[in-house]
């Protein structure tokens, strides 16, 4: 069973510091959020002398959570959580539309179909690139990103899914290793950082890579900035 | 060690079932061990938890992860550790199997064990400065060729991963020097008299509260315990977090001192405590979730470390030389046993976590 609902469908994803995503999921579900899913991320930071000597990683949690009506009061939930404990929580929220949402209620299924009124998708003025490339290219591709003035960006692990023309070794498919980086930009921006991303060599061999881009409807500076790029 | 290595790998090509592995080789590591002399037995099993250090265990275990990660997985995420677990058997399978071939002389000399004379504060650390670099260079080098061979040849890692590679051996170089020759220099004496001064308080019985604190902080200072705690955490995604990881091993190594203090307070023989034990362990891998088993017997090998040979092993000896036992029986085994006890209580950490996990899964 299945019924639509005409109801703004959103996807809410918060970067910030390790270990501490935890507490904001709880003040998401407090404000009516389903749940949410936690991931483990690392981003480049932005000192160079720290990123010669190797030692510039920050671990980062992202979390992912899908919101209907409730929304924006989930999204208030976990602003205030971070301004509690501003250096704690520094980091970064975005709120992307999502034109259906799928979800399991009891035992049937509820569709949450965006709502066609708003006319102008862009309202932060900021998009989120994503590019998924093979692991050790990530932060390659960060530089570059940087040189055409992205601020920042999270690196998740993952890995690619076997084919059936993929590398069998003893009978075992072999899988690719990927890094997903994440950046969020400016819309000026991003042409720029997306050409530049494209002259990486990797992502000029087939399965190398690819680069999306996708809407942010609201971004939002979590906690006190004074350790976040901002650009 | 390299056997057991090539063996790990080959497990996780061919899919077999660690803990069958595992109980396989253990049960042939008793067979052998029961014909060696006790103080043997005790030696040949301290190797395998010494062996397994702050060198061979971050890189082990990363190989181990790579591996797992190119393989498709077909059942969770249980390839990636086990790697250390089963490499720390290749030793105490060599050193049990010499005994068989070595008499060991029953009698230590006591007064070898005598505590080192007064000395100027930072004479003993200079003097082990030198051949401690040599053993470290000597350590990584190998490493160092390899990588870079493998670089060249089949990686060819983007540049800004070579370099992270090349600081990475740089800060492990000046980083174990320091730590071992602090840990050569400061602890092994320090340890030894402070375990001939306790030896003599109540009895030897005050060793057994002094064990069980001094296990449960050791455990934490291992530097491999730090690398296996944030591997597990990174490959689980988060859900075994390093806090619980870290309780779980110093409440097990904290008991484990704690027997190794009533070893010999009592001389109590080392196979009382080892057969139960591995028995127990070998028997928990047929209900325990596989990853845990997998981390249980990797964390075997990370939680004796340098910190519990030097510090905790040299106490002991001290301690058994006071209170007139005979060291080399009832003072080796101390590794040993910080060896097998994560092997029980992270088992029993993975059967609490199948169970509530069991549990969460019903109400949503």
């Amino acid at each position: 069973m299945q019924n639509h609902i005409a109801a703004p469908a959103q996807i809410l994803i918060c970067f910030t510091k390790r270990h501490r995503g935890e507490k904001l999921v709880a003040a998401a579900k407090s404000a009516g959020a389903r749940g949410g899913t936690l991931a483990l991320g690392q981003s480049l930071g932005n000192s160079k002398v720290l990123q010669a000597l190797s030692l510039a990683d920050i671990q980062q949690d992202v979390i992912f959570t899908v919101t209907g009506a409730e929304g924006p009061a989930v999204v208030k939930a976990i602003r205030d959580a971070a301004e509690q404990e501003p250096r704690k929580f520094a980091g970064t929220a975005l709120v992307l539309n999502v034109p259906e949402l799928f979800l399991r209620k009891s035992n049937h299924t509820q569709i949450l179909s965006h709502e066609q009124t708003r006319s102008t998708p862009m309202e932060s003025g900021y998009k989120l690139i994503t590019v998924i490339v093979n692991s050790g290219y990530a932060d390659d591709v960060m530089a570059e990103a940087r040189k055409a003035g992205a601020s920042g960006g999270t690196i998740i692990n993952a890995r690619g899914t076997g084919t059936e023309e993929d590398v069998k070794f003893f009978g075992i498919t072999l899988v690719p290793e990927k890094e997903m980086l994440l950046i969020v930009a400016e819309t000026a921006k991003v042409q720029g950082i997306v050409e530049t991303i494209a002259t990486v060599p990797t992502l000029s061999e087939p399965g190398g890579g690819i680069i999306f881009n996708m809407n942010v409807e609201e971004f939002i500076l979590l906690g006190q900035q004074k350790t976040w790029q901002k650009d | 060690m390299g056997l057991f290595l090539v063996i790990a790998m080959l497990r996780v090509v061919l899919q077999l079932s660690l803990p069958l592995l595992l109980i396989l080789f253990y049960i042939a590591v008793f067979i052998v061990a029961g014909f060696d002399d006790p103080a043997f037995v005790a030696i040949a099993f301290d190797s395998g938890g010494a062996t397994t250090g702050p060198i061979t265990v971050p890189f082990i275990m990363a190989m181990g992860i790579g591996v797992a990660a190119t393989v498709k997985r077909t059942d969770g995420q249980d390839n990636s550790f086990g790697f250390v677990g089963l490499a720390s058997i290749g030793p105490i399978a060599a050193v049990a199997f010499m005994g068989l071939f070595s008499p060991m002389d029953e009698n230590i000399d006591a007064a070898s064990l005598a505590p080192a004379a007064e000395t100027p504060l930072l004479e003993p650390f200079l003097r082990e400065l030198p051949h401690v670099a040599y053993d470290i260079t000597m350590a990584l080098l190998p490493l160092v060729i390899i990588f870079f061979v493998f670089q060249i040849t089949l990686l060819r890692l983007p540049g800004r991963q070579v370099r992270r590679m090349v600081f990475g051996f740089i800060y492990a170089w000046i980083g174990l020097i320091i730590f071992m020759t602090g840990v050569n220099g400061g602890f092994t004496p320090i340890g030894r008299s402070l375990g001939m001064q306790l030896g003599v308080l109540a009895d030897g019985w005050a060793l057994l509260p002094v064990g069980l604190i001094l296990g449960a902080v050791v455990v934490c200072a291992e530097p491999a315990v730090w690398v296996l705690t944030e591997q597990v955490e990174e490959v689980s995604g988060g859900s075994i977090r390093r806090s619980v990881m870290l309780g779980a091993l110093s409440l097990s190594v904290a008991i484990a001192v704690g027997l190794g203090m009533l070893r010999v307070i009592t001389g109590l023989s080392i196979w009382y405590i080892l057969i139960p034990g591995y028995v127990l362990a070998l028997a928990m891998t047929k209900i325990c979730p596989p990853m845990f088993t997998a981390i249980a017997f990797d964390s075997g090998g990370v939680a004796s470390g340098p910190m519990s040979t030097t510090f905790v092993l040299a106490l002991t000896l001290g301690a058994s030389a006071a209170i007139g036992g005979n060291p080399a029986t009832d003072a080796f085994g101390m590794v040993a046993m910080i060896a097998m006890a994560p092997l029980i209580t992270i088992q029993l950490l993975g059967l609490v976590v199948k169970y509530v996990e069991g549990k969460s899964c019903k109400t949503t």
